[in-house]
C-alpha cells in the first residue's frame, strides 16, 4: 500500500486535482452568481440585467416566486420585482440551489448514456440521495442561522443555505472522475462504519472536501463556500482560526443533524452525533438544533417543492428515510455480529493460546510442539485428524506424525518424502500446497490413503536450508486465527532452532574433546620426543664411562685369583651393564625403532625364547623354573619383528621367573578362530601382584618393594613392543587366585589382516 | 718381499706364494715344494711367459692341513688394530686389552684426520671405531675407508655408547662390518677382531 511519502502517490493526487480543472462547471450565470455571494453591496440592477439576459433563467425564477411566496402570486411579473419582493440573497439561493441541482444529476444521465445500468448502478453513488443530503444540510444551516439569530447577525441565513447545498460537492467530482474508487470508498465507510474522508484517503490518498476546495477555486468561488466545501466536518478545534470559523460550524451542524436524521445519502459511515453532542461542539442550543431536526423532512420537502425538481412529500421523505435509516441499522447490525463473531473466534484462539503456552514444557522439542499445535487447533476446530512433517537439521529423511481425531500421536515415522524444505517459501510466501508425489509418499509412509493426505492443506510453520516444519490439516485458518498461526510458527521455529543449537553444541563438546584427546597426544608424543633425545643424549654420555668401568673391571678381574675380589670385579661388570641397559631401555620406550615384520614361526621361535632366558639365568648362576609351553591351535606364521617380540616375550618369561614363590611358569599361545586374534601369555604361580601396584607395574623405573619385581624399563619395553605391533598388552592378577598373567593380544598378525588395515588405513587418508 | 713387522716375516697378507716362500713357510726344502708343485699335489701356476711357478695361499693352505703341516706360521702375523676414540680411557683400557693379547698389533687415534693419516700408513686390519669424534663422524670415516680399494680388506667395528636406532643403522649401512655397544665383554671383543681379520 502507498504510504504518504510515496512519490507516486504525490503524483496520482496531482493528476486527480488536475482533472478537478476539467470538470465543466455549472452555468456561467450561476458562477457568476455565486462570485458575487458575499459582496454585500453587490448592484441589484447588476443581477437583474443578468438573470434577464437569459430568458429561460427569468422564467425560471418567476416560476419560484409563484411557487413559494404565497400570496404574491402572479403580482411578480418581472426579475426586478421579484428581486425586490424576495430580496437578492433569496433570489440568488433558489437560483443557485437549481442549478446546482441540474449539474449534479445531469451530469450523471449523460454518463448513463451508452453504459449498461447494472454495471452503472453497482458503482456509481446515490446522486439523488446525494443531493436531497445536501438539500437538507442547506435547509438545517439556514435554519440554525435563522434559529440562533442573535448571534448571527451578520449572516443571512441564504448564505448559510448556499453554503450548505455545496458543501459536499467534493463527493461529486471524485464520483465524476473516479466512480469506482469513490463509491468503493462509500461502501467501506459504511460496512467499517467509518468517515468517508479518511477511508476516501486510504483509497485514493485525497478526500472529498479537498477535491471540493479544489473545484472551489476553480469556479472562483467566494472564500466563505470554498473554506466551508474544505472544512466541514471537523472539529472545532482543528480549523484554523477563519472568519468563517462560525459558518464551518453551522455547516457542519448541519451535516450531523441532516445525517442524524437520515435524509438523503451522505455517504459517510461515522455515526452521526447526538443533538447535545453537536449543540456542545459548535455552541447552539440543543432544543432548538432539536427543532430544526424534527422539521427538517417537511422542510426539505417544501423547499424541493418550491425549486421545482422534486415534489417528494415530507411523509414520502420520512419513508425513505426510514428506508435508509434501516439500511444503516442492518450494517450495524452487522457490523455488530461480525465483531462479535470476531471476539469469539479471537477469544478461542486466545484460549488456545494459553492452552499452547501452558503446555510447552521449557526446551520442547520441534515434535512436542507439533503436536501442542495439533492439540491447539483441535481446541478451535472439530478434531480432525493433522500430520506433522518434520525436517531437523540437514536430515535427509522428515519425520513424519499422525496425530488423530482424539490429539493423540497415532503414528510416527522416518521418510524419505522429497521433499525441499527450503522450497517451502516460494518468494517469500509459504506455498499453499505440497507436490503430488510429495503427498503420495506421505500417505504410504503413514498408511493413509493417498485421498486422505491430499484433502489436507499444508501449513508451514518453519523452513529453512536445514529445517523445515509443516502441519498438514483441514482447519479453516482464516485471518482471525493470525495470533495462532504467527504463535505456533514462533514456538516451532524457536524449538526447530533450539535443537540445532543443542546439536551443534554436541558437535562442539565432541570436538572440544576430540581436540583435547589430541592436544594429550600431542603433548605425549612431544614429551617422548623430548625423552627420546634426552636420553640418547644421556646414554651416549653414559656409555663411555661404563664402558671405561666395564672394561677395567674386566681386566682387573684376569689378574685376579678367584674369590671375593673377583667377584667385586664381576658386580662392578654386571651393574655398569644393567645400568647402561636401563638408559638404552628408556630410550627404546621413548623412541621405539620402526617394525620390521616378516613371516616368523613361533613355533620355533617360542622355544628359543625359553632357551635363551634360561641359558642367560644358568651363564649368571641363577636358578631356573620350569617354563612350560602351550600352545592351542594351528599356528600360521605370524608377521612379527621377531627380534623385537622375542624381546618382549623374553622379558615377559624371565619376569615370570623371577615373581617370588613363583615354581612354575606356563606361556600359552594360542588363536581365537572366531576373531582371529593371538594371545601370547604368561602365568606364574608366585605370590601375585597387588591391584594398586598392578595398575601402574608397566610403567617406566615403577617400583614397589612389594611387588618384589625387577623394577626398571622391563614392562614399559615389553609394552612399547606390542603397541608398536598394534597390540593390547595387559597384567593381570593371576587365573585362580595365585601368580600373575601377563598377556600380548594381537588383532593384526597375519599377512591378511595387515594388507586390509592398509588398505583402510589409505581409503581413510 | 714379505712385511717384517717385529723382525719376524709376516705371510698374513701374502696371496700369492714363491716355491721359496713355501718351502720356508712350510719348513721343507725348495726341491720337495717343486717336486710337490710338478706333481700336481701341490697346485698352483706358471708365471706368463717364465717358468716361475706360483701357489695361491687358499691352495698351500689346503696342501699344509692335508700333509699335517701346522700352519701356525701362516697367521704368524699379528693383526694391526687401530683404535679411534676421542675419550682417552677408551683408548688406553683398549690398548692395554689388545697389547696382553699377543695377536693384535695396536695404534690409537683421537680424531677423525688421525684415523685417516694411520689408516694408510699403520694399514690395520681392524679398526676399533668411536661413532661420535670431535672432527668428523665415524659413517665419514666408514666411508674413507670404503673407498680406498687397497683397504678393502680393513674391518671396521664400531664401538659406541650411541642408542639411537637411526645413527646405528646409518653406520653399518655406511661400510662398518659390525656394531659394538659400550660398555662391552672384553674378551668377546678380543675375539670378535681376531676372528673378523682371519675370516678372509
Amino acid at each position: 500500500m502507498p504510504t504518504v511519502n510515496d512519490p507516486t502517490r504525490a503524483k496520482r493526487i496531482e493528476l486527480i486535482l488536475r482533472e478537478v480543472d476539467t470538470i465543466p462547471t455549472p452555468s456561467p450565470i450561476a458562477l457568476k452568481l455565486l462570485s458575487l455571494a458575499s459582496d454585500d453591496g453587490a448592484e441589484v440592477s447588476e443581477v437583474v440585467s443578468l438573470i434577464e439576459s437569459d430568458p429561460g433563467m427569468t422564467a425560471r425564477l418567476l416560476g419560484l416566486c409563484r411557487r413559494s411566496v404565497t400570496g404574491l402570486g402572479s403580482s411578480v411579473t418581472t426579475v426586478n420585482r421579484a428581486v425586490v419582493m424576495l430580496g437578492m440573497d433569496a433570489v440568488r439561493a433558489m437560483l443557485l440551489s437549481v442549478d446546482i441541482h441540474e449539474f449534479m444529476l445531469a451530469r450523471r444521465d449523460e454518463e448513463l448514456d451508452g453504459a449498461t445500468d447494472d454495471a452503472q448502478d453497482e458503482v456509481h453513488i446515490d446522486r439523488m440521495g446525494l443531493w436531497r443530503h445536501a438539500l437538507a444540510v442547506a435547509c438545517a444551516s439556514e435554519r440554525i442561522v435563522q434559529t440562533h439569530a442573535e448571534r448571527f447577525s451578520d449572516v443571512k441565513p441564504d448564505e448559510a443555505f448556499v453554503c450548505g447545498l455545496l458543501h459536499d460537492i467534493g463527493k461529486i467530482a471524485l464520483d465524476l472522475m473516479l466512480p469506482r474508487s469513490s463509491w468503493k470508498a462509500v461502501q467501506l465507510a459504511q460496512r467499517r462504519g467509518e468517515s468517508l474522508a479518511s477511508i476516501e484517503k486510504l483509497l485514493i490518498g485525497i478526500d472529498h472536501t479537498l477535491v471540493g476546495k479544489r473545484l472551489a477555486e476553480r469556479w472562483n468561488l467566494p472564500e466563505l463556500i470554498r473554506d466551508v466545501i474544505w472544512l466541514h466536518g471537523r472539529l472545532p478545534r482543528a480549523i484554523p482560526d477563519l472568519p468563517h470559523k462560525r459558518m464551518i460550524g453551522v455547516v457542519s451542524a448541519a451535516d450531523e443533524i441532516a445525517r442524524m436524521m437520515h435524509v438523503g445519502v451522505s455517504g459517510n459511515g461515522a455515526m452521526p452525533m447526538s443533538l447535545a453532542r453537536i449543540a456542545l461542539t459548535w455552541g447552539f442550543e440543543a432544543e432548538k438544533l432539536e427543532q430544526i431536526a424534527v422539521s427538517l423532512h417537511t422542510r426539505v420537502s417544501v423547499r424541493s417543492g418550491q425549486l421545482g425538481m422534486d415534489q417528494t412529500p415530507p411523509t414520502e421523505l420520512l419513508v425513505q428515510s426510514l428506508g435508509v435509516a434501516n439500511r444503516t441499522l442492518v450494517q450495524l447490525n452487522d457490523r455488530h455480529r461480525k465483531r462479535t463473531q470476531r471476539q469469539l473466534q479471537l477469544e478461542t484462539t486466545l484460549k488456545s493460546l494459553q492452552g499452547f503456552s501452558a503446555a510447552l514444557m521449557e526446551s520442547p522439542t520441534p515434535m512436542d510442539v507439533m503436536h501442542r499445535i495439533a492439540e491447539s487447533g483441535r481446541a478451535m476446530f472439530d478434531g480432525e485428524r493433522v500430520v506433522g512433517l518434520l525436517r531437523v537439521d540437514d536430515a535427509t529423511a522428515w519425520s513424519l506424525a499422525l496425530i488423530d481425531e482424539d490429539g493423540r500421536i497415532r503414528r510416527t515415522t522416518h521418510a524419505a518424502i522429497g521433499l525441499d524444505s527450503a522450497a517451502l517459501h516460494t518468494d517469500g510466501r509459504a506455498v499453499e500446497e505440497l507436490p503430488g508425489d510429495v503427498l503420495r509418499r506421505i500417505a504410504d509412509a503413514l498408511s493413509l490413503e493417498d485421498s486422505d493426505v491430499k484433502k489436507l492443506s499444508p501449513m508451514v510453520l518453519h523452513s529453512n536450508e536445514h529445517s523445515g516444519a509443516v502441519m498438514l490439516h483441514a482447519w479453516r485458518l482464516d485471518r482471525e486465527r493470525g495470533a495462532a498461526i504467527a504463535a505456533w510458527r514462533a514456538a516451532m521455529s524457536a524449538a526447530l532452532e533450539r535443537e540445532r543449537a543443542d546439536r551443534l553444541f554436541e558437535d562442539v563438546t565432541e570436538m572440544n574433546r576430540e581436540i583435547v584427546a589430541a592436544q594429550a597426544r600431542a603433548s605425549e608424543i612431544e614429551s617422548y620426543a623430548r625423552l627420546g633425545e634426552l636420553s640418547a643424549g644421556a646414554a651416549h654420555e653414559m656409555n663411555n664411562p661404563l664402558a671405561v668401568i666395564s672394561a677395567r673391571a674386566q681386566l682387573l678381574r684376569e689378574s685376579m685369583q678367584p674369590g671375593p675380589h673377583r667377584d667385586a670385579a664381576d658386580t662392578i661388570v654386571s651393574s655398569a651393564k644393567r645400568l647402561s641397559d636401563l638408559v638404552a631401555g628408556l630410550h627404546f620406550v621413548a623412541s621405539p625403532p620402526a617394525i620390521k615384520r616378516k613371516a616368523v614361526d613361533l613355533t620355533d621361535l617360542l622355544p628359543r625364547m625359553i632357551r635363551k632366558v634360561r641359558q642367560a639365568r644358568s651363564e649368571v648362576g641363577l636358578e631356573t623354573i620350569p617354563v612350560r609351553l602351550m600352545v592351542r591351535g594351528p599356528l600360521p606364521p605370524a608377521y612379527l619383528d621377531g627380534a623385537l617380540f622375542s624381546v618382549a616375550v623374553e622379558e615377559l618369561v624371565l619376569n615370570a621367573m623371577e615373581a617370588p614363590e613363583s615354581h612354575h611358569v606356563e606361556l600359552h599361545v594360542q588363536t581365537d578362530e572366531e576373531d582371529d586374534r593371538l594371545m601370547v601369555s604368561v602365568q606364574d604361580d608366585g605370590r601375585g601382584i597387588p591391584p594398586e601396584v598392578l595398575a601402574h607395574a608397566v610403567d617406566p623405573f615403577f617400583s614397589s618393594k612389594d611387588a618384589g619385581r625387577r623394577t626398571g624399563m622391563g614392562l614399559a619395553k615389553v609394552r612399547r613392543i606390542v603397541e608398536l605391533h598394534g597390540g593390547r598388552f595387559q597384567l593381570l592378577p593371576g587365573a585362580d587366585g595365585r601368580g600373575a598373567e601377563a598377556r600380548i593380544t594381537l588383532d593384526a598378525w597375519r599377512p591378511e589382516h595387515l594388507k586390509q588395515s592398509t588398505t583402510t588405513a589409505s581409503a581413510a587418508a | 718381499m714379505s712385511g717384517t713387522a717385529n723382525g719376524k716375516e709376516d705371510w698374513r697378507d701374502k696371496h700369492i706364494f714363491t716355491t721359496g716362500e713355501a718351502a720356508k713357510i712350510c719348513n721343507v726344502s725348495q726341491q720337495t715344494i717343486i717336486r710337490c708343485f710338478d706333481s700336481g699335489r701341490l697346485e698352483g701356476f706358471r708365471v706368463p711367459g717364465s717358468r716361475f711357478r706360483r701357489i695361491p695361499r687358499a691352495e698351500l693352505v689346503r696342501f699344509m692341513k692335508k700333509n699335517g703341516i701346522p700352519t701356525d706360521s701362516m697367521e704368524s702375523g699379528r693383526t694391526r688394530v687401530l683404535v679411534v676414540d676421542d675419550d682417552p680411557e677408551i683408548v688406553a683400557v683398549l690398548r692395554e686389552a689388545l697389547e696382553r693379547d699377543s695377536r693384535f698389533e695396536v695404534e690409537t687415534a683421537a680424531c677423525g684426520y688421525d684415523a685417516g693419516l694411520l689408516t694408510e700408513s699403520f694399514k690395520p686390519h681392524v679398526i676399533l671405531l668411536d661413532y661420535m669424534l670431535p672432527d668428523i663422524n665415524g659413517n665419514l670415516v666408514c666411508k674413507r675407508v670404503r673407498e680406498n680399494p687397497a683397504r678393502a680388506d680393513t674391518r671396521i667395528i664400531v664401538v659406541s655408547g650411541v642408542v639411537k636406532h637411526n645413527e646405528v643403522d646409518a653406520l653399518l649401512s655406511a661400510g662398518a662390518d659390525e656394531f659394538v655397544r659400550k660398555p662391552f665383554d672384553v674378551n668377546a671383543l678380543m675375539d670378535r677382531i681376531d676372528e673378523l681379520a682371519t675370516a678372509k
